[in-house]
């Protein structure tokens, strides 16, 4: 939700030549809001990786095309995911909405997805963005994105989704780095107009998993040790039905080889800002009791059997009574982005105490940029303390590996 | 109780189409001790407690935080305004009032947002153009005057430089209903385009250039300022391009004909010097002689933004591989006498934040 201007400006010195993708433009973009649009577009897909996963491009496509059709909205939107934005989301006139697959680890529910798409819609709609000439003011930016805001609760609730989620949308993404712009109005400033806005009548949002996909998210969490290294656990957090049992019980398989690297180094080099200082949070593995099994395990299972080959298996631990914490070999994570849907839902700190590392990467510091070789060593087996199994890791503290007799 | 002021959270624009609020009304707006009444005569007591109304709960703690005036504090008159400043800044009250109330120990402060109304619908009658989405786009927000009337002037401006030149908006609010009338008016040839200055760039060349930048005939063509503003920038980057830092081109204010419907534009060329790169400066993380060649060859060249957007992507590819970035500037204060001092720094890339 940043500057579009400044990436038209960007695009001006982008467009190149005569064709792209079949469409033919005249030579210069500068007095052609189109081809500055079109050229603003192509500097993204160039520079940005963009997400083809076909069903979480369904998923939010889909959430656009229900807040444009339920609010009778002219604009017909094209939808675009990408990976590594500087943006939580952002517009493209005439008609492109563009969305960071990233900022699904922050929200938990569908109508928060809704809420920032809203917003964007609402630039769209009304023209905030693409006009020949216009000085690049902060107070007219910052206009605007206040009337995104308020106009994208009147858009929540004309599509049925729960008008509050934008004020949980705006904290939760207020605690990243995508906050804080001189083009948008202070976060208080916009939590306090939203939070009028939906006083009268806020909406519940729904976390219930898509039917026959388990919802959840991925997540990194990444501790600084004191040597500067860093240790990765990537992970997925999967949400349970709330009307689920509260029972424990779950199938379990043994951890799988060593994994690859690739995915963890691009995490590495496009979340260094963001995986600073958070904390470790870890899994415990356990066995289900015998013949014990839950609708969502067994459906988890299928799942499971159809989207990974084996004999790559998967552990998965049982966090709380409404989680499950599914630990991946990283290659697999993208295959699971596949699978988060509804039901997105954040631990709590009172879940993420509760469990232990299961397996660790250590990443040493020197080696930890991108040109550099990554060495990394797997900890198959944890122990992290040598007197207190059960006692947790906190931060700081030093891990070692062994061998679990 | 004393109520001391209510201060109309209009924003700084001026309204043209007042709804009974005075957005005029200083605003600006520094409440004065006559204005703030009574309040000045409580100034040095002691504060017991400050409370806000109208804040909504989510964002009532880090607000309170943020005010001036504090519990335990003396009252003092800046702290007020500012308080009220800051609260006004919010954007969702209609006006923000303080009331200093007696109570054991001092004065209990409370301030008051009278809250906003929300626009449920917005009419747009008589103008069928683009930009009025912008305010067709207020539908469903708060009835925010000050935003209202600056966006009214942002669109007026827009249909302006669009080449409507003699459109009129005016904006009504009504409870829960904004109101948008206006026309458009006409649109205006021009007729003749006199082009001053212009020596190593010639006249018909740089018309030529608008024509073509443009798309159409620029004579008789419609005048739309945006556009030509646009045109010029592009015409601009030729000088660049040729070592012309300073250079200028402005669209003077035009000749309007209302009778003939015609324009007839004059545009103004400050060339200025034509600098060279006497020499080539390198700072930040050290470059390899085969890195530094391309930048250094400029060196005693006019100075040309192709050139040294060229000779920059060159270093570029080679420095990326050795996890290096590499910028270019001019410094201002090296130019002096037709001559710049090209300014090359690089740095690390990839380094892990601290903990």
């Amino acid at each position: 939700m940043r500057r579009e201007l400044a990436l038209i400006a960007v695009a001006v010195a982008a467009c190149g030549g005569p064709r792209f993708l079949g469409a033919r433009i005249g030579d210069r973009c500068e007095t052609q809001p189109r081809c500055i649009a079109w050229a603003t577009e192509r500097a993204i897909r160039v520079n940005t990786p963009v997400v083809s996963d076909p069903a979480l491009v369904r998923y939010v496509t889909g959430i656009v095309a229900r807040l444009v059709e339920r609010n009778g909205l002219r604009v017909r939107p094209r939808v675009v995911i990408v990976d590594g934005s500087e943006s939580a989301a952002f517009a493209i006139p005439p008609d492109l909405v563009g969305f960071d697959r990233r900022i699904l680890a922050r929200l938990d529910s569908e109508d928060e997805v809704a809420a920032i798409l809203a917003h964007e819609l609402v630039h769209l709609e009304a023209g905030h963005v693409g006009w020949l000439g216009e000085e690049d003011d902060d107070v007219g930016m910052r206009d605007r994105e206040s009337v995104a805001d308020e106009r994208a609760v009147a858009l929540l609730r004309g599509a049925g989704y729960a008008p509050i989620a934008m004020l949980s949308m705006l904290e939760a993404v207020s605690r990243d780095d995508w906050g804080n712009d001189p083009s948008h109005p202070p976060w208080v400033h916009r939590l306090a107009r939203a939070a009028v806005l939906v006083a009268d009548a806020p909406g519940t949002p729904r976390h219930e998993p898509h039917r026959g996909i388990v919802g959840g998210r991925v997540v990194e969490h990444v501790r600084l040790l004191d040597d500067g290294a860093r240790l990765i656990t990537p992970y997925i957090v999967l949400d349970k039905p709330r009307d689920l049992e509260r029972r424990t019980a779950f199938a379990a398989w043994t951890v799988g080889p060593a994994v690859g690297d690739l995915l963890v180094d691009r995490l590495l080099e496009r979340r260094e800002r963001r995986v600073a200082g958070l904390r470790v949070v870890i899994g415990r593995m356990s066995q289900p009791p015998a013949g014990v099994r839950t609708a969502v395990e067994a459906q988890l299972e299928r799942v499971i059997a159809r989207w990974l080959a084996p004999p790559e298996q998967t552990v998965i631990v049982v966090r709380g009574p409404r989680d499950l914490v599914l630990e991946l070999d990283a290659p697999h994570i993208g295959r699971w982005t596949e699978l988060l849907l509804a039901g997105l839902r954040a631990p709590t700190a009172a879940e993420r105490a509760r469990i232990q590392p299961l397996r660790l990467r250590y990443v040493p510091a020197a080696s930890s940029g991108p040109y550099g070789e990554v060495a990394r060593r797997t900890c198959a087996h944890v122990i992290p303390h040598a007197d207190d199994p059960e006692r947790l890791v906190t931060r700081g503290e030093p891990i070692r590996c062994g061998t679990r007799d | 109780m004393l109520v001391v002021l209510g201060l109309a959270a209009c924003g700084p624009a001026r309204s043209t189409s007042p709804r009974g609020v005075a957005c005029d009304a200083a605003f600006e707006g520094e409440p004065t001790p006559e204005g703030l009444g009574s309040v000045a005569t409580l100034i040095g007591r002691p504060v017991v407690r400050v409370t806000l109304e109208g804040v909504p709960e989510v964002v009532r703690a880090p607000v309170t935080t943020k005010l001036a005036v504090r519990a335990g504090d003396l009252l003092e008159l800046e702290e007020v305004r500012a308080d009220l400043r800051s609260l006004a800044a919010l954007e969702i009250a209609r006006d923000v009032a303080i009331e200093a109330d007696e109570v054991e120990g001092g004065l209990a402060i409370t301030y008051r947002l009278a809250p906003m109304g929300r626009l449920e619908r917005v009419t747009i009658d008589g103008l069928d153009h683009p930009a009025v989405a912008e305010l067709a786009g207020l539908a469903g927000g708060l009835d925010n005057a000050g935003r209202i009337e600056r966006t009214r002037l942002r669109v007026l401006e827009r249909l302006r430089r669009d080449g409507y030149l003699d459109a009129t908006l005016v904006a009504r609010v009504r409870p829960g209903q904004l109101c948008i009338a206006g026309s458009l008016g006409r649109t205006y040839r021009i007729e003749r385009i006199a082009i001053e200055g212009a020596t190593a760039i010639a006249a018909t060349e740089i018309e030529r250039r608008l024509v073509r930048r443009i798309g159409v005939n620029l004579i008789n063509g419609v005048h739309q300022p945006a556009l030509l503003e646009a045109s010029l920038q592009g015409i601009r980057d030729e000088y660049l391009a040729r070592g012309f830092l300073d250079a200028r081109l402005e669209a003077r204010r035009p000749a309007i004909d209302p009778a003939r419907g015609t324009v007839a534009l004059r545009i103004v060329v400050t060339e200025g010097e034509r600098y060279s790169i006497a020499r080539v400066a390198f700072t930040g993380e050290p470059l390899g002689p085969a890195l530094r060649r391309p930048l250094e060859r400029l060196a005693g060249s006019t100075y040309s933004v192709r050139a040294v957007q060229g000779a920059l992507d060159q270093v570029r590819r080679g420095a990326v591989d050795e996890g290096l970035l590499v910028e270019a500037r001019v410094h201002s204060s090296t130019k002096a006498r037709g001559q710049v001092v090209l300014v090359v720094e690089t740095r690390a890339v990839g380094r892990p934040d601290a903990p």
